[in-house]
């Protein structure tokens, strides 16, 4: 499978934020687009949810686009035929034309909400499983399939080894490829003793990284969570500098949401996180320039093009 | 330690809160038995209670969701029960946390229309109750709405009628045969809701004629949502006919009225394609 091409730096294009995010006035490469919010119900006959393939159409006008799935299920237990990924999300992402999907490594069984509590066993036997159905999926989709590392709040029982030796492993055995979320890498440092965001990275295969997801979170109660409700810390920033000098990822995403998981999430606002997300924005986008040049960027080689 | 196992053991501590407050008391190895875990499943549940706090926050972060989950179901698919629910419910996350507690957290996932049936079903014990007159007529409109899209989830391509085929002209209509697609289904309600479904504002505000009315809900196509007519009682009786094959000549026998009238009606229903020559 051919690598990625560099599209730059974007967002997620989350509906949670649309009332007061002005999503079409930012000057990004990219947005990166939720499979499952477009994705019409699994028990009816649409494939698609009304209204989305003039969202789509109108967002292709101005912005590469690149799919994300949050809720394929497909590393559940389950036939991978019968998942969400397979009934909706591979359709989907064709129709965007997406040059890469990314899903994540998470249980499920038809289920959404539980997946992000939680996390693959990090065995040898779920190296094998998992690799598996990746392998498959990713034939399907046609198109590279990068798998994000989860944040979580406590690792899945009969681990073997760390969660960047399993990912390093699965790639390996699969084919595909890594989303590289450093939020969670940053997040499960400070939860889990023993977890270094250092060995993290150098453990990992860098150069399979086709994605990069930045964000911020919040501390409640004594643990620190991916919330993406604030900017992103400085050690993120330190870990992304790091990560480019050896990775050439398709593009760099920057997440915020709204009160997706807990009632003591921060709740974003226009008149508080704009300028914040645009300063956040602007950052990436310097860092990436300085790595790449600034024409590796597509609104950069559209605008040098006279387009 | 078998991923599936623990999985399944997970899944019971998300969705049970009982078992989930046990787990983290002192003790909970020698009571594992009682709550039908085997010896293996209390082994990976004492890793999970090894980690009290993180534990606790991935079982009520799931909660949480899950809430916004059953709410975010009903208000994409039943707009007008979710607008009554905020209007009679005072705090609506809280009332779905003890439905959902009623149901055992259960998590149905990219199966959106089975989980606003369900809670649907849960609003229907009590709502109407608390709402007044008109409150039960939306709540069953939207109940069989959300049914018709779930009965059509694994229809064939074969039962929406091409465009062509639906304009069919007035004088063909006596010689043919007719039989429904199935992409239709007529709600009588007790109440004329038209005041309400014109305008959700008025819901609860402005009153309804206590008068029946069938409203017919189709899918014009299996890509396009959903659509509501105000259909007369004889339009509802050919439709009813038509769940079997019947000629021009058999249904005229059966609605009465003139032939003039039911050829009105089955050239708008052939439209609309919930009707299909046989």
């Amino acid at each position: 499978m051919s690598h990625v091409p560099q599209l730059g730096v974007g967002l997620q294009y989350n509906p949670d934020v649309l009332h007061w995010f002005p999503f079409e006035e930012q000057q990004v490469d990219v947005l990166e687009v939720l499979l499952d919010t477009l994705m019409a119900p699994l028990d009816g006959p649409r494939i698609l949810r009304p209204g989305k393939a003039g969202l789509l159409q109108r967002l292709r006008a101005r912005y590469a686009l690149v799919a994300h799935s949050n809720y394929g299920g497909e590393f559940g237990f389950g036939p991978l035929e019968e998942t969400a990924a397979v009934r909706r999300h591979v359709a989907l992402a064709r129709l965007m034309e997406s040059p890469w999907v990314s899903d994540h490594c998470f249980y499920a069984e038809h289920s959404w909400m539980d997946i992000w509590s939680s996390p693959l066993q990090f065995s040898r036997a779920e190296v094998a499983r998992v690799a598996a159905r990746a392998r498959r999926l990713q034939e399907l989709y046609g198109m590279p399939l990068g798998h994000e590392n989860a944040a979580y709040y406590v690792p899945c029982p009969g681990g073997e080894m760390g969660e960047a030796e399993f990912l390093a492993r699965l790639v390996e055995a699969s084919g595909t490829w890594l989303h590289l979320d450093l939020h969670n890498v940053y997040t499960n440092s400070i939860n889990h003793p023993g977890y270094s965001a250092d060995a993290f990275l150098r453990t990992i295969p860098l150069e399979r990284v086709i994605t990069i997801h930045l964000a911020g979170g919040s501390w409640s109660e004594g643990f620190y969570h991916d919330w993406h409700d604030s900017k992103v810390p400085e050690p993120v920033w330190e870990m992304l500098e790091r990560v480019l000098e050896v990775a050439r990822p398709g593009a760099v995403i920057l997440e915020f949401q709204g009160r997706g998981h807990h009632a003591n999430t921060r709740v974003l606002s226009r008149e508080e996180d704009l300028q914040l997300i645009q300063s956040d924005l602007k950052r990436a986008q310097a860092l990436w320039d300085r790595r790449f040049g600034p024409l590796s960027r597509r609104t950069a080689r559209e605008q040098g093009h006279g387009r | 330690m078998d991923a599936e196992l623990t999985w399944k053991v997970w899944r019971r501590l998300l969705r049970e809160p009982g078992l989930a407050r046990e787990l983290l008391e002192p003790g909970f190895l020698e009571r594992a038995a009682g709550w039908g875990l085997s010896s293996e499943e209390a082994r990976v549940a004492a890793v999970y209670a090894a980690s009290p706090e993180g534990t606790r926050w991935a079982i009520e972060t799931y909660r949480y969701r899950l809430v916004d989950g059953a709410l975010g179901a009903l208000a994409s698919f039943a707009p007008l029960t979710f607008a009554l629910y905020r209007k009679l419910e005072p705090d609506p996350r809280e009332a779905t946390r003890r439905y959902l507690d009623a149901v055992g957290w259960v998590d149905d996932g990219p199966f959106h229309y089975r989980a606003c049936a369900r809670y649907l079903d849960h609003l229907a014990g009590h709502l109407p109750e608390r709402g007044g007159p008109g409150v039960g007529d939306i709540l069953l409109l939207e109940s069989r709405t959300v049914a018709l899209y779930r009965s059509l989830a694994e229809a064939p391509a074969s039962t929406w009628v091409a465009p062509a085929e639906r304009a069919v002209p007035a004088a063909l209509l006596p010689q043919a045969r007719f039989a429904a697609t199935g992409t239709g289904t007529v709600v009588t309600t007790e109440h004329t809701l038209t005041p309400w479904l014109r305008d959700p504002a008025a819901m609860l505000v402005t009153p309804l004629a206590a008068a029946p009315q069938h409203l017919l809900v189709y899918l014009p196509t299996s890509q396009e949502e959903h659509r509501l007519a105000g259909v007369g009682g004889t339009a509802k009786q050919v439709l009813d006919l038509l769940e079997q094959p019947h000629s021009f000549d058999a249904l005229l026998a059966r609605v009465g009225g003139g032939s003039g009238e039911l050829t009105d009606i089955l050239g708008s229903l052939l439209r609309m394609g919930v009707l299909r020559r046989a």
